[in-house]
Protein backbone atom coordinates (compact mmCIF):
# COMPACT_ATOMS: atom_id res chain seq x y z
CA UNK A 1 0.00 0.00 0.00
CA UNK A 2 2.87 2.38 0.70
CA UNK A 3 3.93 1.95 -2.93
CA UNK A 4 0.86 3.78 -4.24
CA UNK A 5 1.47 7.25 -5.66
CA UNK A 6 1.32 9.79 -2.83
CA UNK A 7 -2.03 11.39 -2.11
CA UNK A 8 -2.54 15.12 -1.87
CA UNK A 9 -2.92 16.11 1.81
CA UNK A 10 -5.15 19.00 0.74
CA UNK A 11 -7.69 16.57 -0.70
CA UNK A 12 -8.48 14.20 2.11
CA UNK A 13 -11.06 11.48 1.52
CA UNK A 14 -14.42 11.48 3.30
CA UNK A 15 -15.32 13.89 6.07
CA UNK A 16 -14.06 14.63 9.56
CA UNK A 17 -16.33 12.02 11.16
CA UNK A 18 -15.51 9.31 8.66
CA UNK A 19 -11.73 9.60 8.80
CA UNK A 20 -9.66 7.22 10.85
CA UNK A 21 -5.99 8.01 11.32
CA UNK A 22 -3.84 4.89 11.42
CA UNK A 23 -0.59 5.29 13.31
CA UNK A 24 2.35 3.15 14.25
CA UNK A 25 5.68 2.46 12.72
CA UNK A 26 5.53 3.00 8.98
CA UNK A 27 8.88 1.40 8.33
CA UNK A 28 9.25 -2.11 7.11
CA UNK A 29 11.44 -4.49 9.01
CA UNK A 30 15.08 -4.86 8.03
CA UNK A 31 17.89 -6.85 9.63
CA UNK A 32 19.38 -3.64 10.97
CA UNK A 33 16.11 -2.25 12.20
CA UNK A 34 13.78 -4.99 13.32
CA UNK A 35 10.37 -3.81 14.32
CA UNK A 36 8.11 -4.90 17.11
CA UNK A 37 5.10 -5.00 14.84
CA UNK A 38 5.41 -5.02 11.09
CA UNK A 39 4.03 -2.54 8.63
CA UNK A 40 1.61 -5.28 7.65
CA UNK A 41 -0.44 -4.54 10.78
CA UNK A 42 -1.11 -1.00 9.57
CA UNK A 43 -2.05 -2.25 6.11
CA UNK A 44 -4.58 -4.63 7.63
CA UNK A 45 -6.05 -1.89 9.80
CA UNK A 46 -6.38 0.23 6.70
CA UNK A 47 -8.33 -2.52 4.95
CA UNK A 48 -10.55 -2.95 7.99
CA UNK A 49 -11.46 0.74 8.02
CA UNK A 50 -12.24 0.60 4.31
CA UNK A 51 -14.43 -2.47 4.81
CA UNK A 52 -16.58 -0.45 7.21
CA UNK A 53 -16.94 2.26 4.55
CA UNK A 54 -14.94 4.70 6.61
CA UNK A 55 -11.84 6.51 5.36
CA UNK A 56 -8.38 5.48 6.54
CA UNK A 57 -5.67 8.09 6.69
CA UNK A 58 -2.20 6.58 6.71
CA UNK A 59 0.36 9.36 6.92
CA UNK A 60 3.04 7.84 4.73
CA UNK A 61 0.61 7.62 1.83
CA UNK A 62 0.48 11.41 1.59
CA UNK A 63 2.89 13.66 -0.24
CA UNK A 64 5.42 15.53 1.87
CA UNK A 65 7.39 18.15 -0.03
CA UNK A 66 10.31 18.42 2.40
CA UNK A 67 10.34 15.17 4.41
CA UNK A 68 13.26 16.08 6.64
CA UNK A 69 11.58 19.28 7.76
CA UNK A 70 7.88 18.60 7.41
CA UNK A 71 7.00 14.99 8.26
CA UNK A 72 6.07 15.81 11.85
CA UNK A 73 3.99 18.86 10.94
CA UNK A 74 2.19 17.09 8.10
CA UNK A 75 1.43 14.02 10.21
CA UNK A 76 -0.06 16.19 12.93
CA UNK A 77 -2.10 18.01 10.31
CA UNK A 78 -3.48 14.70 9.05
CA UNK A 79 -4.27 13.54 12.58
CA UNK A 80 -6.05 16.83 13.26
CA UNK A 81 -8.34 16.17 10.29
CA UNK A 82 -9.53 12.84 11.69
CA UNK A 83 -12.19 12.20 14.30
CA UNK A 84 -10.71 8.79 15.13
CA UNK A 85 -7.30 7.21 15.39
CA UNK A 86 -6.09 3.66 15.74
CA UNK A 87 -2.50 3.25 16.86
CA UNK A 88 -0.42 0.09 16.88
CA UNK A 89 1.92 0.90 19.74
CA UNK A 90 3.72 -2.26 20.68
CA UNK A 91 6.99 -0.38 20.37
CA UNK A 92 8.38 3.12 20.31
CA UNK A 93 7.72 5.10 17.16
CA UNK A 94 6.87 8.61 16.03
CA UNK A 95 3.24 7.72 16.59
CA UNK A 96 3.74 8.43 20.28
CA UNK A 97 3.99 12.13 19.42
CA UNK A 98 0.74 11.86 17.50
CA UNK A 99 -0.95 10.08 20.37
CA UNK A 100 -0.13 12.84 22.81
CA UNK A 101 -1.44 15.52 20.46
CA UNK A 102 -4.63 13.57 19.86
CA UNK A 103 -5.98 14.70 23.25
CA UNK A 104 -5.62 18.32 22.21
CA UNK A 105 -7.65 17.58 19.10
CA UNK A 106 -10.37 15.59 20.86
CA UNK A 107 -9.59 12.53 18.75
CA UNK A 108 -11.07 9.24 19.91
CA UNK A 109 -8.23 6.75 20.03
CA UNK A 110 -7.79 3.02 20.16
CA UNK A 111 -4.33 1.83 21.12
CA UNK A 112 -3.42 -1.72 20.19
CA UNK A 113 -0.35 -3.36 21.65
CA UNK A 114 1.08 -6.85 21.45
CA UNK A 115 0.94 -8.51 24.85
CA UNK A 116 2.20 -12.05 24.32
CA UNK A 117 2.66 -12.72 28.03
CA UNK A 118 -0.48 -11.07 29.36
CA UNK A 119 1.42 -8.53 31.42
CA UNK A 120 -0.22 -5.34 30.19
CA UNK A 121 1.23 -2.31 28.41
CA UNK A 122 4.84 -1.97 29.55
CA UNK A 123 6.20 0.42 26.96
CA UNK A 124 6.52 3.15 29.56
CA UNK A 125 4.73 4.10 32.74
CA UNK A 126 4.44 7.61 31.37
CA UNK A 127 2.35 6.25 28.52
CA UNK A 128 0.30 3.97 30.70
CA UNK A 129 -0.59 6.86 32.97
CA UNK A 130 -1.40 8.98 29.91
CA UNK A 131 -3.93 6.36 28.81
CA UNK A 132 -5.48 6.23 32.28
CA UNK A 133 -5.62 10.01 32.52
CA UNK A 134 -7.46 10.24 29.20
CA UNK A 135 -9.51 7.07 29.50
CA UNK A 136 -12.61 8.79 28.18
CA UNK A 137 -11.03 9.19 24.76
CA UNK A 138 -8.24 6.65 24.78
CA UNK A 139 -8.99 2.94 24.85
CA UNK A 140 -6.25 0.36 25.31
CA UNK A 141 -6.34 -3.16 23.98
CA UNK A 142 -3.58 -5.68 24.56
CA UNK A 143 -3.72 -8.60 22.20
CA UNK A 144 -2.07 -11.98 22.20
CA UNK A 145 -3.14 -12.76 18.65
CA UNK A 146 -3.26 -10.23 15.86
CA UNK A 147 -6.71 -11.44 14.81
CA UNK A 148 -7.99 -10.24 18.19
CA UNK A 149 -6.56 -6.82 17.52
CA UNK A 150 -8.47 -6.65 14.26
CA UNK A 151 -11.67 -7.81 15.98
CA UNK A 152 -11.18 -5.22 18.68
CA UNK A 153 -10.68 -2.45 16.13
CA UNK A 154 -13.78 -3.57 14.23
CA UNK A 155 -15.89 -3.64 17.39
CA UNK A 156 -14.63 -0.23 18.42
CA UNK A 157 -15.39 1.35 15.06
CA UNK A 158 -18.83 -0.27 14.94
CA UNK A 159 -19.49 1.15 18.39
CA UNK A 160 -18.45 4.59 17.16
CA UNK A 161 -20.87 4.19 14.26
CA UNK A 162 -23.71 3.04 16.54
CA UNK A 163 -23.15 5.99 18.84
CA UNK A 164 -23.09 8.20 15.74
CA UNK A 165 -19.70 9.56 16.67
CA UNK A 166 -18.64 8.22 13.31
CA UNK A 167 -20.65 8.87 10.18
CA UNK A 168 -20.07 7.59 6.70
CA UNK B 1 21.25 -21.32 20.00
CA UNK B 2 24.10 -22.72 18.01
CA UNK B 3 25.30 -25.75 19.89
CA UNK B 4 24.88 -29.49 19.90
CA UNK B 5 21.51 -29.40 21.61
CA UNK B 6 20.22 -26.79 19.23
CA UNK B 7 21.46 -28.85 16.31
CA UNK B 8 19.71 -31.89 17.71
CA UNK B 9 16.55 -29.88 18.18
CA UNK B 10 16.73 -28.72 14.58
CA UNK B 11 17.21 -32.21 13.29
CA UNK B 12 14.19 -33.51 15.18
CA UNK B 13 16.30 -36.09 16.98
CA UNK B 14 15.20 -34.97 20.41
CA UNK B 15 11.85 -36.04 21.71
CA UNK B 16 9.53 -33.90 23.77
CA UNK B 17 10.67 -35.48 27.02
CA UNK B 18 14.32 -34.94 26.19
CA UNK B 19 14.20 -31.19 25.95
CA UNK B 20 14.14 -28.81 28.84
CA UNK B 21 14.54 -25.11 28.50
CA UNK B 22 15.84 -22.57 30.92
CA UNK B 23 14.26 -19.21 30.23
CA UNK B 24 14.18 -15.83 31.85
CA UNK B 25 10.66 -14.47 31.71
CA UNK B 26 11.52 -10.92 32.63
CA UNK B 27 10.69 -11.67 36.25
CA UNK B 28 12.21 -15.02 37.06
CA UNK B 29 14.02 -18.07 35.76
CA UNK B 30 11.87 -20.96 34.63
CA UNK B 31 12.96 -24.48 33.78
CA UNK B 32 10.93 -27.16 32.11
CA UNK B 33 9.57 -28.37 28.81
CA UNK B 34 8.32 -25.78 26.37
CA UNK B 35 4.76 -26.76 27.20
CA UNK B 36 5.34 -26.35 30.92
CA UNK B 37 6.96 -22.97 30.51
CA UNK B 38 4.23 -21.65 28.26
CA UNK B 39 1.67 -22.93 30.75
CA UNK B 40 3.40 -21.03 33.56
CA UNK B 41 3.54 -17.86 31.49
CA UNK B 42 -0.16 -18.23 30.76
CA UNK B 43 -0.92 -18.90 34.42
CA UNK B 44 0.89 -15.68 35.34
CA UNK B 45 -1.04 -13.53 32.88
CA UNK B 46 -3.26 -10.77 34.18
CA UNK B 47 -6.85 -11.97 34.62
CA UNK B 48 -8.12 -9.31 32.23
CA UNK B 49 -5.65 -10.26 29.48
CA UNK B 50 -6.55 -12.10 26.31
CA UNK B 51 -3.99 -14.73 27.22
CA UNK B 52 -5.87 -15.72 30.35
CA UNK B 53 -8.97 -16.46 28.25
CA UNK B 54 -7.45 -18.80 25.69
CA UNK B 55 -6.23 -22.36 25.92
CA UNK B 56 -2.61 -23.36 25.93
CA UNK B 57 -2.98 -24.90 22.47
CA UNK B 58 -4.48 -21.68 21.13
CA UNK B 59 -1.66 -19.71 22.72
CA UNK B 60 1.03 -21.84 21.09
CA UNK B 61 -0.68 -21.92 17.70
CA UNK B 62 -1.20 -18.16 17.80
CA UNK B 63 2.46 -17.47 18.53
CA UNK B 64 3.46 -19.52 15.52
CA UNK B 65 0.77 -18.18 13.21
CA UNK B 66 1.42 -14.53 14.14
CA UNK B 67 5.17 -14.77 13.73
CA UNK B 68 5.12 -12.78 10.49
CA UNK B 69 3.92 -9.74 12.38
CA UNK B 70 6.40 -9.79 15.21
CA UNK B 71 9.63 -11.44 14.13
CA UNK B 72 11.93 -9.76 11.61
CA UNK B 73 11.81 -11.55 8.30
CA UNK B 74 15.46 -12.71 8.16
CA UNK B 75 15.20 -14.20 11.64
CA UNK B 76 11.87 -15.84 10.90
CA UNK B 77 13.14 -17.30 7.65
CA UNK B 78 15.85 -19.07 9.63
CA UNK B 79 13.53 -20.20 12.39
CA UNK B 80 11.08 -21.66 9.89
CA UNK B 81 13.82 -23.83 8.44
CA UNK B 82 14.30 -25.57 11.77
CA UNK B 83 12.54 -28.68 12.98
CA UNK B 84 10.70 -28.57 16.29
CA UNK B 85 9.54 -31.65 18.17
CA UNK B 86 6.27 -30.02 19.19
CA UNK B 87 4.39 -26.84 18.44
CA UNK B 88 5.11 -25.79 22.02
CA UNK B 89 8.85 -25.87 21.35
CA UNK B 90 8.33 -23.87 18.18
CA UNK B 91 6.08 -21.40 19.97
CA UNK B 92 8.53 -20.88 22.84
CA UNK B 93 11.45 -20.27 20.49
CA UNK B 94 9.35 -17.85 18.42
CA UNK B 95 8.16 -16.05 21.56
CA UNK B 96 11.76 -15.51 22.61
CA UNK B 97 12.44 -13.77 19.29
CA UNK B 98 9.53 -11.34 19.55
CA UNK B 99 10.63 -7.87 20.62
CA UNK B 100 7.39 -7.40 22.51
CA UNK B 101 8.26 -10.42 24.66
CA UNK B 102 10.51 -10.43 27.68
CA UNK B 103 11.22 -14.14 27.37
CA UNK B 104 14.80 -15.14 26.72
CA UNK B 105 15.84 -18.74 26.17
CA UNK B 106 19.07 -19.08 28.15
CA UNK B 107 19.73 -22.78 27.76
CA UNK B 108 18.43 -25.93 26.20
CA UNK B 109 19.03 -29.05 28.24
CA UNK B 110 18.84 -32.61 27.14
CA UNK B 111 17.62 -35.07 29.72
CA UNK B 112 17.17 -38.84 29.72
CA UNK B 113 20.74 -39.25 28.55
CA UNK B 114 22.56 -39.78 31.77
CA UNK B 115 23.65 -36.53 33.28
CA UNK B 116 21.85 -33.57 31.83
CA UNK B 117 23.89 -31.74 29.24
CA UNK B 118 23.49 -28.05 29.61
CA UNK B 119 24.36 -25.64 26.88
CA UNK B 120 23.86 -21.94 26.82
CA UNK B 121 22.57 -19.92 23.93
Amino acid sequence: MAAQSPQNPSELPGNFRSRVFIGGSYRTSTPDAPLVASRQTLDELERLVQSLELHPVVADQFRVDEPDAEIHRDAIFLLHACRFAIFELSGFSGALMELERSVDFGTNCLILYHDPEGKGWRLSRMLSSFAVEHAARVRLFGYTHWSSAIDSARNWLEEMLRLRHARR
Amino acid sequence: MHDDNWAALQSGKLTRKQIEYTVYTGERLERGSAREILQRIRDGARPDSELSRITLDQYARGLVEDADYFIPKPTLTFLRQQVYPTIFDQALVYLAHMDSSQVDVLAIQTVNAGEPQVSTT
